[in-house]
């Protein structure tokens, strides 16, 4: 029993990473096709108003860019795999070595707010599942779909406007560089970080308290009840560890979330992270740069979600079922 | 600044303990007297990853404020009247009638590395813009020149195709800093107030004093910082809470509620660079001149001005010569909104269908605003514009000077020559609007070669009529440039051209 279930196991872990490797690969044809389709080819973007037909023609054809879409994916694909991503069209820099130290930034970032927001959110949709129909759920619940239904943007230049403009606590532009000592470090991150909490609390609060609440209506809670067991000791030994499985999921999307979220909050902050060099890249045209930052985000999100997927199991052995069409 | 008759008891104390200080500290300094020290912040936008240090590179605010503290021109353009100051070059002239300038250098200055400057390292600086893969803005003034040569070690001859004493202006453009001869890898060397010690392109740029720099009363500040700020709110964000000291590139709509804060001072200038509608004149309807003054006569540029432009700016009258300008003509007609007039010559044109006018945020956010009104007003003359909103990406390229009818945008240049020969010549490549006037460019070659100023204004003028009245260029007004310092800055200068002609770094200090 214990061996089938065992590579059960092991096929369904099998199963989910090939198929997250074939997403990746997928989008990776996505975004080499997105890019593609922008107006106006990199040569021309290159040249700017400078253009004449003649150089157009010599920059397009020392660019490759006369060989067919699928040629010019495999060859890039190809490169790819091996980690070279091309240059910059615009400074020559080889687009991994423009984009390693930001995502270094980016990934900080993501990270402070997740190791912020999951025990913090988690804690009070806990505490909201104990108190359930008491003010301090209703309140928790009320201000957690407030931020929700604000974009991450907005909260961000609240945010500003109150710490950095009127009480002037905090930088309302988040400068780090290499010399930046620790403290600047936090000083600097305490606003985005806070943005980023603010914005992603919602749904692992939501999740934590009614995947708890739901465990509650089983039966055995009943039997535990019916014993005089304190409702706090319930919840803690016996709810939340059926209940863990889908809070470690919504844990690992969030995170994935976050990692998008960053793209819009670090613009708001001019933070120097891998959002903003893909949206400045996007902006100039720089379109293995461009090409470099899709394919790491999205591989980013696709393993987040993986993991999700592979912890969820993990934690719960009742879902340790092979999944169809994941 | 005065605290006017809100003087309360306690502030009337405050005030007089103040003085009692001052009598105590007699050698307290006071505004308007140059100070060493501190450590200024300032920022720009239109920075990017790929930014470099090689000045051929330089084509955003970003680029021309980086310049503007690392490197020096042969001339510095400075002040509201685009004056042109001696900066490498003490002075010039003009030789072989006009047909040559030369530069006289001034001696013995001093580059970041230690290097002592001569003429040799100008004409190596200029020459590469020249060159085949340079993408830089001046690269057709450059590659039009006769030659560029060095005489000795102090002077420099620049030979020209054809007489123009407006020449020199173009050497005042922030592309044409002078670095050493042979440089190849840009970390920033040049001659500039301030020496690179950090950059990270699309972040910052850090700098320090450079304690040898030639020019004896300037750069009062120990060190310096500038921020890349591209998002506009971000940058009013970080100039209202203190964390950067000078800006440039404010919108002018947040400029009356900076105005009010105490800790702030606002420069407001009006400039010289524009929003413009342009109509192919090679492209039917446009190519009927009384179509092109239907639609000029079709807006209202008051009503404009002030919906779009928040009233901060002037009056256009579809030339790219604002009312500051040198060469400006008041007697050129300035245009009115005339629906009546509108109507009866669009009608005498015989058009029908709705007219298309292409628009996008790529130009700024206030091109879409523009166009929307300017359907309104032309709706009341009774002509249809249909707006066409295109999407950012790719407008420059696939819209500007394709479209029959676009909304563009043009940055202000040092003299009116540089922008007629840019946009309005017929035989520029980047006229956008093949508007091709015989008249006109025969006026605007004749008074690069007049020595004469009065003459001179005469051909300008003429060509102000005529660009005004038969152009395909509608310019409905000049936007202003709004700067700012924090209170403690002084010395900031406004100039026509940003941040004082880019010089502001090594002209202001701490009070």
């Amino acid at each position: 029993m214990t061996l089938m279930q065992g590579s059960a196991v092991r096929s369904f872990v099998v199963a989910r990473i090939a198929s997250g490797l074939v997403s990746i690969l997928f989008i990776s044809f996505l975004v080499f096709l997105g890019t593609a389709l922008l107006p106006g080819d990199a040569a021309t973007a290159m040249l700017g108003q400078e253009a004449t037909p003649e150089l157009v023609e010599s920059l397009r054809q020392a660019l490759g860019l006369d060989q067919p879409l699928l040629i010019r994916y495999l060859d890039w694909l190809w490169d790819a795999l091996h980690g070279d991503f091309g240059v910059s069209l615009s400074n020559g820099q080889p687009a991994m070595a423009m984009l390693l130290p930001r995502l270094e930034n980016s990934l900080i970032l993501a990270f402070s707010a997740a190791v912020i927001v999951l025990p913090l959110a988690i804690s009070i949709g806990l505490f909201a599942a104990i108190k359930k129909g008491r003010p301090f759920d209703t309140m928790s619940g009320l201000v957690s779909a407030l931020f929700l239904s604000m974009p991450s943007f907005m909260i961000g230049y609240v945010l500003i406007y109150v710490f950095a403009v009127e009480f002037r606590l905090f930088p309302a532009v988040s400068s780090v560089r290499a010399s930046t000592s620790l403290t600047g470090w936090v000083w600097a991150l305490t606003l985005p970080v806070l943005t980023l909490v603010l914005v992603a609390q919602s749904h692992v609060l939501k999740v934590t308290r009614a995947a708890v609440l739901g465990v509650m209506g089983s039966d055995y809670i009943l039997m535990a009840e019916t014993k005089g067991i304190p409702r706090i000791r319930i919840i803690l030994l016996h709810a939340l560890p059926n209940a863990l499985s889908s809070i470690v999921s919504i844990c690992m999307i969030t995170m994935a979330h976050l990692i998008v979220d960053v793209v819009v909050i670090e613009a708001v902050f001019s933070y120097p992270g891998m959002g903003k060099l893909m949206v400045d890249a996007v902006a100039y045209r720089d379109i293995p740069v461009v090409q470099a930052c899709g394919v790491l985000f999205s591989a980013i999100f696709v393993v987040l979600n993986m993991l999700a997927d592979l912890l969820g199991v993990l934690v719960n052995p009742r879902q340790r079922l092979p999944r169809r069409g994941a | 600044m005065t605290e006017g008759l809100k003087l309360s008891r306690r502030r009337l104390l405050e005030l007089t303990a103040m003085s009692g200080a001052m009598v105590l500290a007699p050698r307290l300094a006071w505004a308007g007297e140059p100070q060493r020290g501190g450590h200024l912040v300032i920022s720009s936008g239109g920075a990017a990853a790929g930014d470099s240090l090689d000045p051929r590179t330089f084509n955003s605010p970003y680029g021309a404020a980086v310049s503007g503290i690392i490197y020096n021109n042969l001339i510095a353009v400075q002040g509201p009247n685009k004056e042109l100051v001696p900066e490498l070059a003490q002075r010039w002239e003009a030789i072989n009638d006009g047909l040559s300038w030369v530069f006289h250098l001034v001696e013995g200055v001093e580059f970041h590395n230690g290097k002592i400057l001569t003429s040799e390292d100008v004409v190596y600086s200029l020459r590469r813009h020249a060159e085949p893969e340079s993408r830089s803005s001046m690269r057709s003034v450059i590659s039009n020149l006769v030659d560029i040569r060095a005489d000795g070690d102090n002077r420099v001859i620049i030979d020209l195709p054809a007489v123009n004493y407006l020449f020199p202006a173009y050497m005042a453009h922030f592309t044409l800093g002078i670095i050493p001869a042979g440089t190849t890898e840009f970390t920033g060397i040049g001659t500039g107030g301030y020496k690179v010690t950090n950059f990270a392109p699309g972040e910052v740029l850090e700098l320090v004093r450079h304690e040898n720099y030639f020019k004896p009363n300037a750069a009062f500040v120990d060190s310096v910082e500038l921020l890349a700020i591209n998002d506009p709110s971000a940058l009013t964000a970080a100039f209202q809470s203190g964390q950067v000291n000078m800006t440039s590139g404010l919108d002018a709509r947040s400029a009356g509620l900076l105005e009010s804060m105490s800790s702030l001072r606002i420069f407001k200038m009006e400039g010289g660079g524009y929003i413009s509608f342009n109509m192919r004149c090679d492209i039917p309807p446009f190519d009927n001149p009384d179509m092109r003054l239907a639609l000029k006569l079709a807006v209202d540029r008051e009503d404009m001005l002030q919906r779009v432009g928040a009233g901060v700016g002037s009056i256009g009258n579809d030339t790219p010569v604002p009312s500051n300008d040198a060469v400006f003509s008041p007697n050129v007609e300035q245009k009115r909104y005339d629906p009546e007039r509108a109507r009866a010559l669009f009608e005498s044109v015989g058009y029908t269908g709705t007219i298309v006018l292409h628009t996008s945020d790529a130009i700024s956010s206030r091109a879409v605003d523009m166009a929307t009104v300017f359907q309104e007003h032309a709706a009341r003359a009774g002509i249809p514009i249909e707006v066409q909103r295109d999407p950012a990406d790719g407008y420059w390229n696939s819209v500007v000077g394709v479209a029959p009818f676009h909304v563009s945008a043009r940055s202000a240049r040092p003299t009116a020559d540089a922008i007629f020969s840019t946009a309005f010549l017929g035989t520029s490549e980047n006229n956008e609007c093949k508007w091709v006037n015989e008249e006109f460019d025969a006026a605007i070659i004749a008074a690069r070669a007049e020595e004469n100023l009065e003459r001179r204004l005469a051909l300008y003028e003429r060509a102000q009529e005529i660009c005004s009245v038969d152009g395909g260029t509608m310019i409905p007004f000049f936007s202003a440039t709004v700067q700012g310092t924090s209170a403690d800055v002084d010395g900031f200068n406004v100039g026509a051209v940003e941040l004082n002609g880019y010089r502001a770094v090594e002209q202001v200090w701490f009070t």
